[in-house]
């Protein structure tokens, strides 16, 4: 049996997706999460870029939250069916990184990460942003017709939108309030029973 | 932050010492040896109770201790002796110190589990204090809870705990968890209001299952705290107690 060691923070962020790739694959893994003045002296010294995520395999490192989610995605049977459907399901997840990364200093201030009015931050940047990029996605959503991003089983691109659609509306009760269609792919993507269980029993996070 | 270990230092032209040297040997080659370690002697009885937080200061900052647990029969005859005629008791080379806030706060201040700053440090304080209030107002149901006073737990629960832990947590969630980004209570380091709280979670978890189902945020603290792994450590090697 291969042995999987996850080190991420404490918090949901982008770690969050591969936890659930675990949970949905039913595969066991140690959730190693840390805090980085406790542990990053003896985390350093594994993580090539200095950062986490890191995924340990069998004592092998991968760094790179793209590269970790891809890679366990592929393995697990969540990265889309034939070769094509693979690069569609890429392209999302990449889109949807671009886009999150943009949005981020929303996140950083609304949870007090960095100063600044979160308000004023989503106005010029996050909202416009979110208004740019939702309505591809609603239109890839009623294209496919199955209710996920691509093909007819759900993707790790599908839990990226998840996690970020998730992580916002908690930060702003009304951010899917004209993208009823995200909403429905939220819930429905809650409702898979591996991760419906999962996220009763992960520890309670706001980001 | 280990407190300093002593080291072999050159005195160069200090004077010998006859009768330091004659009258306590061990004490004056000890002192040219440089600064000493403080000595800690932490007294209580065989329970977590109100020493756990020292101890699992002591065990953060890997700092040596005696750990001293006395029994109930042995202590009518230690309480006239201390300062206010209760456990647990502090005593750092020879000088003793009283009050399990105030003993937590004195090793977390030395150890650096007290704040980063005097700002962060006031509101770690708060907390320790807003804590005493709630285990204050809740003082007739614990005693009955643990069995050691008879009485009507469900009753004492419903009429006394739940008031008192609906009005304290949510304000604990709402003003410090949920505000946290580093999922501690106070900045960006752990502090003893963290201990404080993840250990009052577990002991109630113990005796209450589904007391925290209402807020699983706690749960999550408790959780993040408690997997330290010098903290893990003592968890998981101190004596066992029920409370």
């Amino acid at each position: 049996m291969v042995h999987y060691k996850l080190h991420y923070f404490w918090f949901n962020g982008l770690g969050e997706p591969i936890r659930q790739l675990f949970a949905m694959a039913k595969v066991d893994y140690e959730d190693h999460r840390v805090h980085k003045d406790i542990d990053w002296p003896e985390l350093k010294k594994i993580c090539p870029f200095g950062q986490v995520p890191v995924l340990e395999v069998d004592g092998k490192i991968l760094p790179q939250s793209r590269a970790v989610t891809r890679y366990l995605a592929r393995k697990f049977g969540f990265a889309g069916q034939t070769e094509w459907e693979q690069a569609q399901v890429d392209a999302w997840a990449d889109q949807l990184l671009d886009f999150m990364f943009e949005v981020r200093p929303f996140l950083f201030k609304k949870i007090g990460f960095t100063q600044g009015d979160a308000d004023a931050e989503f106005a010029k940047v996050a909202g416009p942003a979110r208004d740019k990029l939702f309505p591809l996605i609603v239109k890839q959503l009623k294209e496919n017709g199955t209710g996920y991003l691509v093909g007819n089983k759900v993707s790790w691109a599908d839990l990226y939108l998840n996690y970020h659609a998730e992580t916002f509306r908690n930060l702003k009760s009304d951010y899917l309030a004209n993208y009823p269609e995200i909403e429905a792919h939220l819930n429905k993507v809650r409702e898979i029973p591996e991760l419906k269980e999962w996220i009763e029993k992960r520890p309670k996070n706001h980001f | 932050m280990a407190a300093d270990k002593g080291s072999i230092s050159n005195t160069g032209e200090k004077k010998f010492n006859a009768s330091a040297f004659l009258t306590q040997p061990i004490k004056y080659i000890r002192s040219l040896c440089g600064p000493e370690m403080p000595h800690y002697k932490l007294t209580y009885f065989g329970l977590k109770g109100r020493a756990e937080i020292a101890r699992q200061l002591f065990a953060l900052a890997g700092v040596e201790y005696e750990d001293k647990r006395i029994t109930f029969e042995e202590w009518p005859a230690l309480k006239s002796s201390t300062p206010f005629g209760q456990l647990p008791l502090l005593e750092v080379d020879g000088v003793i110190i009283a009050q399990s806030i105030t003993i937590a706060r004195f090793l977390a201040r030395r150890f650096g589990y007290a704040g980063e700053n005097d700002i962060d440090a006031a509101k770690v304080d708060g907390l320790a204090d807003t804590f005493a209030d709630y285990f204050t107002e809740q003082k007739n149901f614990f005693p009955v809870l643990i069995g050691r006073v008879p009485g009507d737990k469900d009753a004492l629960y419903k009429e006394v705990y739940e008031p008192a832990r609906d009005k304290y947590i949510p304000m604990i969630i709402e003003h410090f968890l949920k505000k946290s980004t580093s999922g501690f209570l106070v900045g960006s380091k752990l502090s003893y209001a963290d201990l404080l709280l993840a250990e009052h979670v577990s002991t109630f978890q113990e005796f209450l299952p589904h007391n925290w189902d209402k807020y699983p945020e706690l749960l999550a603290h408790r959780d993040r705290i408690q997997a330290i792994p010098a903290l893990k450590k003592w968890l998981e090697t101190r004596p066992k107690t029920p409370f």
